[in-house]
């Protein structure tokens, strides 16, 4: 009885957790394992018959000139994203840090862009950044200088895009790195400080190796937020001008959607899945090494 | 005995009178059959046309009632048809734009014959009338300021293309971009681009897609290269707004009437826009002609219109609800309505008489006289694009106007891209029974 009773109890966690593991199952799980054999097929969307064509797609994606170029820009601006975020965002809670008054108050400004939806800040930077009306340009053009078509250029768009995300995202990142600045010892600091330590190697030798755990999380999430923007895109530039900003979402859903090629768009999907792994588990691994317990 | 039959005789009466009234009162109060309707709502004209007809209609009858939904913006309409498709909430009526991908999805219920007789011409797809027309194909044409070309003296429509270069080349004297094009919208950009397509390349041949697949033509053709060097020198020599690269469609009608442009090359919906935004600006409109002094308008009727799914047609109450719907959206009050409100052109076999602006009449009359044809991407049956070319090319197109290719490698990529294209889908090579 006790035994048996024991082992009901052993189990209960196993039952508390099934509801989430059969929905995360059925809703992810699931999903993904079909969308396998989805890449493998011809199918427009709408058609109830789906053709089996076996490697085919992977075969054209492999000479397919459009579908490298979006390759390029999703590392590109993943990279670029993972990189500037996190110096802006770093930057930030090290200027909170030392802020006294109202601390709390900057902290919310800063955070504030991220709640708002990608689709909606992309319109309102559009308006911004729009050639003809744009409050940008009408400002360089008080200056004497030129206008800038910041999404028509194609040299530009990407920054442009980039440059959005960054003031969207840096907020939250923030936030991280102020909780990690928070969890440095103070003694350390006061030690260093009775040595008479530069500020600067201050910062490299005692915070920047104690913050090693806020930068995994945030450069792991920056990146793989880099990897799958979509709503930015779309809103921004539709992967205009030209192919000049599309990425591997946006060509997943143009492919798949309004190109009627379900089949293909899985693949490409698949093809960012592994990529996303891929980078996570590396830069995982890489970060890991220079985290130091405190 | 007597009394027992009496009073059994009355409980029957009673109950027959008594069943007979229920019957007649639940006929009464018989409720309205739902029937969902959905379509492109990117133009807001024609989206409250079309939303206020609908509202008409469930007014005018106690049978049938029509339910909305107007989340569906023009830019990504057939995508979300798929996707409330895939989660089981097509709607019943739907406005029909990519009439044979539908088709070859066996979803399309086909139009009865006396709703077919209502409309001068009906496009077959695969063979069948599948859709009801509401509004033939825009001209596409210059609608340019006509005080600031009164204010400088151009007075005369070009008569050919060197007129119309004259015309940009007087404007840019003024310190004004001559035109304005909505690059950033891939479709619209193809506006241009079919005009130099169909003007010097296909001359108004209704079949040139067609042939490329039997391999009769090619993209690469010094008539090709010379259309799209025509439509580069347009955006690389200062005629064009100089932030055409990110400017959308909807941008247009605020730089014409904000003057930072003097023409936009566009269709007549266009209008009623401009007149919302100011109603004291005059426009004036011409075709632009070609060296001879051609025109070819992009215009006529197309397989795009209202349509039934099949599966709502296998309700008789719903498929009744579609018939009167089309007779009474197409009923003389309520289209002649729609059509001023959105300056269209009428695809009804009966003549629609009504009130319109000089400019309009303009308009009518050019679509009247000038030769028409449909746009590349708008043919049917072995006319039908690839899936993705149009996207596609109008892409590569943008890469011509910002100079990252030149025409040559442009028509040679289309090309190339045909060949990839055309391997999934070949409609000369479709056997028609198999749909």
């Amino acid at each position: 009885m006790t035994l048996k009773k024991t082992g009901l109890i052993k189990r209960i966690p196993v039952w508390m957790a099934f509801p989430s593991i059969l929905m995360f199952s059925l809703f992810v799980i699931m999903p993904a394992v079909m969308s396998i054999y989805f890449s493998l097929t011809s199918w427009d969307g709408l058609s109830p018959h789906m053709q089996f064509i076996g490697l085919r797609n992977y075969m054209d994606l492999i000479h397919d000139e459009r579908f490298w170029n979006a390759f390029r820009n999703t590392i590109f601006l993943a990279v670029a994203l993972a990189i500037l975020e996190n110096i802006v965002a770093l930057t930030l809670a090290l200027i909170l840090d030392k802020v006294l008054k109202a601390r709390t108050l900057f902290r919310s400004i800063f955070y504030l862009p991220n709640l708002l939806s990608g689709i909606v800040t992309g319109y309102i930077w559009v308006a911004l950044m729009n050639y003809s009306f744009g409050i940008f340009n009408v400002v360089l053009n008080h200056l004497k200088i030129a206008s800038i078509n910041w999404l028509g250029n194609p040299g530009i768009a990407l920054w442009s895009i980039i440059f959005v995300m960054v003031w969207k995202g840096a907020g939250y990142y923030m936030i991280i790195y102020i909780a990690g600045l928070n969890s440095i010892p103070s003694d350390i600091l006061e030690a260093a400080d009775i040595d008479g330590v530069s500020p600067i190697r201050k910062f490299f030798s005692i915070t920047v190796p104690m913050l090693a755990g806020s930068f995994t999380i945030n450069l792991t999430l920056s990146l793989i937020n880099g990897l799958k923007v979509f709503d930015q895109i779309v809103a921004m530039t539709s992967g205009g001008p030209g192919f000049a900003t599309e990425t591997l979402t946006y060509q997943i859903y143009t492919v798949a959607f309004s190109e009627g090629k379900q089949g293909y768009g899985t693949a490409i999907a698949l093809i960012l899945f592994l990529l996303t792994m891929v980078f996570s588990l590396v830069e995982t691994k890489l970060i890991r090494r220079f985290e130091v317990e405190v | 005995m007597k009394k027992t039959l009496l009073l059994y005789f009355m409980l029957l009466s009673g109950t027959v009178l008594f069943a007979n009234g229920v019957s007649e009162t639940s006929s009464n109060l018989k409720k309205p059959v739902s029937v969902s309707i959905t379509f492109a709502t990117g133009d807001v004209t024609t989206k409250e046309a079309i939303h206020t007809i609908v509202q008409n209609f469930n007014k005018s009858q106690n049978l049938y009632r029509l339910q909305e939904n107007l989340s569906i913006s023009t830019g990504a309409y057939l995508d979300s048809l798929k996707t409330l498709n895939a989660s089981g909430q097509m709607p019943d009526i739907f406005e029909c734009r990519d009439v044979p991908v539908f088709v070859r999805a066996g979803m399309l219920e086909p139009i009865p014959q006396d709703l077919q007789t209502l409309f001068e011409t009906t496009i077959p797809v695969y063979g069948t009338v599948y859709t009801a027309p509401f509004v033939a194909q825009y001209p596409h044409i210059i609608l340019y300021n006509k005080t600031l070309f009164d204010k400088w003296g151009i007075n005369e429509n070009p008569k050919n293309y060197a007129d119309f270069l004259k015309i940009c080349d007087a404007l840019k004297s003024h310190d004004i971009a001559p035109m304005a094009a909505g690059v950033a919208d891939i479709w619209h950009i193809g506006f241009l681009f079919n005009y130099y397509l169909t003007q010097y390349v296909t001359h108004g041949d209704p079949d040139f897609i067609s042939k490329i697949y039997k391999k009769e033509v090619k993209f690469n053709t010094p008539e090709m290269i010379d259309a799209m060097s025509k439509l580069a020198y347009l955006f690389q020599s200062g005629d064009m707004e100089k932030g055409f690269m990110s400017t959308k469609e909807n941008e247009l009608v605020g730089l014409l009437a904000g003057e930072k442009t003097a023409m936009i090359f566009t269709g007549s919906w266009t209008i009623t826009q401009i007149m919302e935004a100011d109603p004291d600006f005059k426009i004036g409109c011409f075709p632009v002609p070609d060296e001879k002094g051609h025109v070819i308008l992009n215009g006529g009727a197309t397989s795009q219109g209202w349509a039934l799914t099949k599966a709502a047609a296998q309700n008789p109450d719903k498929k009744a609800a579609f018939n009167a719907f089309i007779k009474y959206f197409f009923s003389k009050a309520q289209y002649t309505t729609f059509l001023k409100t959105t300056n269209s052109l009428p695809t009804t076999k009966e003549k629609m008489v009504y009130d319109t602006t000089p400019l309009m009449g303009t308009i009518l009359k050019l679509n009247n006289t000038l030769p028409k044809t449909l746009m590349w991407n708008m043919g049917v049956g072995e006319n039908e694009l690839p899936p993705s070319y149009r996207n596609w090319t109008y892409k590569k197109v943008q890469e011509l106007l910002m100079g990252q290719i030149t025409p040559q490698q442009l028509v040679q990529a289309m090309d190339d891209q045909w060949v990839i294209s055309i391997r999934d889908f070949n409609p000369t090579q479709l056997v028609k029974s198999s749909l």
